[in-house]
């Protein structure tokens, strides 16, 4: 009977120790390899007034009620891709700030490279353009060197479109992509090496051209579990450290009757995440 | 008197010498370069005319010292994989100013080397703004660097941006008018057996399926959701990555997947196909509590490179055996 009664006391505590509601919060989670950030914590929410002047407020809003915190404080703001948790900062990098052809001779083309660098982690897209503030032009800003048309005819090559320019009596001014990753991250128009581009004009408000591009938004991450129709799912990947390069040759040749002179041009590499 | 001239000739011509030898002296000239960082990199804001916010950017320059600036442009976006075109002014009716006492907006500021920099952006709503979204660029630019070096030069300027995405609403209240416009793929034969028809593909290929969606209205949306193949009782199912989809632009989805190739114009790339009749579903929610909506695709998986080869190998061995055949026949 004692054991009876002892068994039943027993298994009626375990249930309800078993059975104990505690309270769940969600919050920042990192470790040396990520960093959740805003988790939702359905807990609070206050202001912060700047002791000096009280004049600053921060407001902290934590909690579920987005739309609450709308009406209350008229704005909303999301910072950083919702659906990647990666430390690495998105960044860019060029090897020079400066391509020098030398002294320019008729029909000897000149070439001149740069490294671009695009670090990618925490957007998981970007894309980089290039645009010319205007041809290369001599110091009085009289004298012009056009853009490549590359080797014409067949060979024409246009602002999204690269064609051979192999010929010394083909001039110009223009540039061709090699890319040191694999897959390749620039437009498949650069067969090799051989193949360019005019830049594209800003004095015309000529579009920038697109000169490296990813939209691998998936590498390395796996999301746990794979349910239809959830919210932005748990990432369970390892943080990239993405970095795609790319070699741009700008190169120019003149004719014989292009005036002397020192001709120059600023080129303008932009890069950012996709939205 | 002859002896003192003699002296200043020499003194000159040393003079002279030393003078060329430090105008030729060379120093280490090394390339400078650039390295820059912004974060955060995008910004998401809904927020009711006449308010204003502040949003901090860090800029971190991991390269050599060079003159930086920021600016603010508007974009729009272009095609459907999430490139955007960036406007040369500033325009629109949001009001931007940068709150730091050091730095202003479209002012070159010297920046060394392995520094951070933090704009603190205020963005003013002004009252009266019609509800819709405006999207700029947050753009750290440095200067172009020009020198005499007596060669012709092509200057590089480098910039990177931040998009910052601004909904603006009195109410709260977003507008979601959105669709699937495409949900297909390419099938390598298509039969026609009366009103029925059957699409092949090659199971030994993989399968680029192409998802995206049009929105038409003035908000941006985030479309939730899946693609689902099923195979009689077996389903894979590839979550869709909520990407921003700006008002009225198409953009093609994008699915967590291991399978999925780089720069592909596919949302998923089905590889690995197991036989049979495949069905793949698209379910999509464009915002919270909103109707889901649907689109199916069929199509048939069969070995195809594997079938023609036995087929091949099949016709030759039965070419094979009528030679010999023939050729028995003949000696008989």
């Amino acid at each position: 009977m004692n054991i009876k009664r002892i068994i039943i006391i027993a298994l009626f505590l375990a249930t309800t120790y078993n059975l104990q509601p505690t309270p769940s919060y969600a919050i920042n989670m990192n470790s040396n390899e990520y960093k959740i950030q805003f988790g939702v914590v359905d807990s609070g929410g206050g202001k912060m007034v700047d002791p000096v002047d009280n004049s600053y407020h921060l407001s902290s809003s934590i909690g579920q009620a987005a739309a609450k915190e709308f009406q209350s404080n008229g704005y909303i703001v999301k910072a950083g891709f919702q659906y990647i948790n990666s430390r690495i900062p998105f960044s860019f990098s060029l090897s020079n700030i400066r391509v020098d052809f030398g002294s320019l001779l008729p029909n000897t083309p000149a070439t001149g490279a740069l490294t671009l660098k695009v670090s990618f982690g925490g957007a998981g897209q970007y894309v980089v353009t290039a645009r010319a503030d205007r041809p290369l032009t001599d110091n009085q800003g009289l004298e012009m060197i056009s853009f490549t048309g590359c080797d014409g005819g067949v060979d024409t090559c246009s602002l999204s479109n690269a064609a051979l320019w192999t010929s010394p009596t083909a001039y110009g001014f223009g540039y061709s992509m090699t890319d040191v990753n694999s897959p390749s991250n620039v437009p498949v128009d650069f067969v090799t090496g051989s193949y360019f581009r005019p830049f594209a004009n800003r004095l015309l408000s000529e579009e920038a051209s697109i000169i490296m591009l990813s939209d691998n938004v998936t590498a390395d991450i796996t999301p746990t579990p794979a349910i239809a129709l959830t919210p932005a799912p748990v990432l369970t990947g390892v943080a990239r450290t993405t970095t795609h390069e790319a070699i741009i040759t700008m190169k120019t040749n003149i004719s014989s009757i292009q005036p002397a002179g020192t001709y120059a041009t600023v080129i303008r590499f932009l890069a950012t995440p996709s939205f | 008197m002859k002896h003192i001239t003699c002296d200043i000739k020499k003194n000159f011509i040393i003079f002279v010498l030393g003078v060329t030898c430090y105008m030729l002296h060379a120093t280490y000239v090394s390339a400078q370069q650039v390295n820059l960082s912004l974060d955060p990199p995008i910004v998401q804001t809904k927020i009711k005319p006449g308010k204003s916010i502040i949003i901090a950017y860090t800029a971190l320059n991991n390269g050599d010292p060079l003159n930086l600036q920021f600016l603010i442009r508007p974009f729009t976006p272009v095609g459907q994989l999430g490139s955007l075109s960036v406007a040369q002014q500033l325009e629109g009716p949001i009001l931007f100013n940068l709150e730091n006492t050091d730095v202003v907006l479209e002012k070159p500021f010297f920046f060394p080397s392995k520094e951070k920099k933090q704009a603190v952006l205020r963005i003013t709503v002004p009252s009266g703004i019609p509800d819709g979204d405006y999207y700029y660029l947050v753009l750290a630019e440095t200067v172009p660097a020009f020198s005499v070096a007596g060669q012709s030069t092509g200057v590089a300027s480098a910039s990177i941006g931040s998009p910052l995405l601004v909904s603006i609403t009195d109410s709260g209240i977003t507008e979601v008018k959105a669709t699937i416009a495409e949900f297909s793929f390419k099938p390598a034969y298509i039969l026609t057996f009366g009103n029925n028809i059957v699409r092949i593909v090659d199971s030994t290929k993989e399968l680029p399926i192409v998802c995206s969606v049009r929105n038409m209205g003035r908000n941006l949306i985030q479309p939730q959701g899946a693609i689902l193949d099923q195979l009689g009782n077996n389903k894979k199912t590839y979550t869709i990555i909520p990407q921003n989809i700006l008002s009225n632009s198409q953009r093609i989805l994008k699915t967590f997947s291991d399978e999925q190739t780089n720069n592909s114009d596919s949302s998923l790339v089905l590889s690995g196909l197991s036989v049979g009749s495949h069905r793949v579903t698209v379910a999509l929610s464009f915002a919270d509590n909103s109707n889901v909506q649907y689109k199916a695709i069929s199509f048939l998986a069969l070995p195809i490179r594997l079938m023609y080869i036995t087929g091949l190998a099949l016709i030759g061995i039965v070419i094979f055996f009528c030679t010999r055949f023939l050729q028995r026949r003949k000696k008989k």
